[in-house]
């Protein structure tokens, strides 16, 4: 029996900046001589490929559609993942698998509703991780999903052990987020025996608002959203403008280890394999 | 057994459904134990021109009633009016009792079909209010399928019992006062809107789209029922059994139809109803025989199933503005039901007798003409609904799988 875990990270709407903190989590973990591997399971809106500067020819696309099924009814995905390790120089695996941003692909599992079809995908996907936890040794599975709900958000929800909603702090976050626990989490961990946890992200700077803010810290908002959705904040990471709006961030926490943003991520990092 | 695909998602809190079901199916159940049963005892002993008679009564008093009531209803708290037109019909129906001879009953045949008249359009806006969008066609199946099964019981109890008028009348009293118990649970809130205009709700699009065959729909029943069958036991046989088979299959058909109409949307169990029964009256053109004849009667039933559920409440309480809703269902559910239900009170009075096959052909062709404009209205379901129940269902699927994968 693998030992490897499945982590998801979602989130409501777009822009939290999941993607960027599942890139540096991973990254992180690879850093410090961890096996990883990160599929871009956002197949609506594929972002990992260009974060990473990367143009595979082979996508999650083929494996879910059974372009990569063999005979024997296993999948053959090992043209499906690119190792990162040695580029970037890190002491364990980094593995990345992309999906298609071509706008045919995108079409095509945009429609692609039939549930049959789904659960084999599903399935196929299930027999590719054993493949990654038995074959590659890998330790953690990070899942970056489609924001909102979405068949492949559920699916990749679905298939993970432990699912992190990544959110900011608006009150359309918030309530959205709520609607999504009671439509999704809750149901999902009633069969799948998965957890979930908020990571709070972007989050304001509350010392300049004093009056905005009511006198919260960032300790006691996530304190309170913890109480109105009822679900366990495992942290959070302040906005940072030279990261937000800096026109490629890459793998910021594992360059810039010094940088608050990079000691966050790092403290994140490691509650959340302590959660694991 | 589970009835989990029934009652899935369905919101309305139990006491809700148990005030709509007191008011709505013991009304509709007592009105169809009049227009089926004790109209024609109060007129026992008389000439059968004056029963037929007093059914015209009754029915044209429901539709003029209606309107009447629907205005009226605008104007007063829901809950005031439902306890006026509650204690109205309970009287009217205990009435029964004291007076009797012709004038006094032709008098009650316009009395009671006011008693149902004026405040049904109520009942079916207050069931509208009480159920959400996604929800609104199951609970109208349930409505349905109880007031039939209290129909049923009703009738097999008497006639078992052999029961007296005095009993009878009693019963349907029992019937119309049970809704009080309604009012006494619920408060029975009304939905405040703008008030719409006649004008403005008959020239609606999709009102007139899904008017126009219920109403063909309702006049093709009501031509069937003026047929003139060969007499002979076999017919006789048939039309018996037939009517059991109409309203079992009216009953439990309604239940499905709640089912799909929820599921799929309102025009697939209308378009189902429609051609249903278009087919079963060809058949009846190509070949008149007791056994067709039957096959009618029972295709009715899973028409009527069908439709009303959907069309006749489910649809008039998604098309209905707040504040407006008994206009709807007074303009688009009643006065057709009653326009089919007349047909045989009409034809009886003036003679009216054709052969079977002579219109079943010329029917068969207007029922299918008629999926027409459903298939040109909207869809009052919101495909949003539709969606989220897709999503929610596709996630206990995936979870169910990923838990059975664990288990390997």
């Amino acid at each position: 029996m693998t030992s490897g875990k499945t982590l998801a990270f979602h989130s409501y709407k777009g822009g939290t900046g999941k993607t960027t903190l599942i890139a540096n989590l991973a990254a992180l973990y690879a850093a410090k001589g961890m096996n990883v591997c990160l599929l871009d399971f956002d197949l609506y809106a594929p972002s990992l490929g260009m974060y990473f500067r990367k143009k595979p020819t082979t996508h999650l696309n083929n494996l879910l559609g059974g372009k990569l099924d063999q005979a024997s009814g296993e999948v053959d995905a090992s043209s499906l993942l690119t190792d990162m390790s040695s580029d970037l120089g890190l002491k364990g695996k980094l593995l990345l698998g992309f999906s298609s941003a071509s706008k045919e692909d995108i079409n095509e599992i945009e429609f692609q509703h039939d549930q049959k079809w789904q659960l084999k995908a599903i399935k196929r996907f299930q027999s590719f991780r054993n493949q990654l936890f038995e074959d590659h040794d890998v330790e953690f599975l990070f899942l970056d999903t489609s924001p909102g709900i979405r068949y492949w958000s559920i699916n990749a929800l679905a298939v993970a052990n432990m699912l992190f909603l990544v959110m900011k702090t608006s009150d359309m976050d918030i309530e959205g987020t709520k609607r999504m626990v009671n439509d999704i989490y809750d149901v999902l961990t009633r069969y799948g025996k998965s957890k979930y946890f908020i990571i709070l992200n972007k989050v304001p700077d509350l010392s300049n608002s004093k009056e905005l803010y009511g006198g919260l810290t960032e300790l006691t908002w996530a304190g309170e959203l913890q109480k109105d959705i009822g679900t366990q904040v495992v942290g959070s990471v302040p906005c940072f403008c030279d990261i937000q709006f800096s026109r490629h961030e890459f793998l910021f926490a594992v360059k810039n280890p010094d940088h608050p943003f990079s000691k966050r991520v790092v403290d994140l990092a490691e509650r959340i394999k302590a959660l694991c | 057994m589970n009835f989990g695909f029934l009652t899935e998602d369905v919101k309305i809190p139990i006491r809700k459904l148990l005030a709509v079901t007191l008011i709505f199916s013991s009304t509709l159940a007592w009105f169809y134990l009049f227009h089926a049963y004790l109209l024609d005892e109060i007129f026992v002993g008389f000439e059968i021109s004056w029963l037929y008679f007093g059914k015209a009564l009754f029915y044209i008093s429901i539709v003029a009633s209606a309107i009447i009531g629907s205005l009226t209803s605008e104007r007063i708290h829901r809950r005031k009016f439902l306890w006026i037109w509650i204690a109205f019909g309970v009287l009217t129906t205990a009435s029964l009792a004291v007076f009797q001879g012709l004038a006094f009953s032709l008098f009650f045949s316009v009395i009671l079909g006011a008693s149902f008249g004026l405040g049904f359009p109520s009942c079916e806006a207050f069931l509208a209010d009480s159920t959400v969008i996604e929800e609104r066609a199951r609970v109208s199946g349930i409505m349905i399928f109880v007031t039939f099964a209290i129909v049923f019981i009703t009738i097999l109890g008497s006639s078992l019992l052999n029961l007296a008028m005095i009993e009878l009348i009693l019963l349907a009293i029992i019937l119309r006062s049970s809704s009080f118990f309604a009012l006494l649970i619920d408060p029975c809130p009304r939905e405040e809107g703008k008030i719409k205009s006649w004008q403005t709700i008959l020239t609606s699009k999709d009102f007139a789209l899904y008017l126009a065959p219920w109403l063909i729909f309702n006049v093709a029943n009501g031509l069937m029922n003026v047929v003139r069958l060969p007499q002979s036991p076999d017919y006789a046989w048939a039309s018996r059994i037939g009517q059991v088979f109409l309203y079992a299959g009216t009953s439990i058909i309604a239940l499905l139809s709640g089912v799909i109409a929820d599921r799929l949307g309102r025009k697939q169990p209308i378009i189902i109803g429609l051609v249903m029964l278009g087919g079963s009256y060809a058949l009846l053109g190509f070949y008149l025989s007791p056994q067709t004849w039957l096959v009618v009667m029972a295709t009715s039933g899973i028409a009527w199933g069908f439709i009303i559920v959907s069309y006749a409440v489910t649809v008039l309480g998604d098309l209905a503005s707040p504040g407006s809703k008994e206009k709807f269902y007074a303009l688009g559910g009643i006065i057709p039901l009653i326009i089919y239900m007349s047909f045989s009170g009409v034809s009886n009075l003036l003679n009216i007798n054709v052969p079977a096959n002579a219109i079943s052909s010329v029917l068969c062709i207007a029922l299918f003409i008629s999926v027409i404009p459903v298939w040109r209205a909207s869809e009052t379901l919101p495909e949003t609904k539709m969606r989220a129940r897709r999503l929610k269902e596709h996630v206990e699927k995936v979870g169910k799988l990923v838990q059975e994968s664990k288990k390997d």
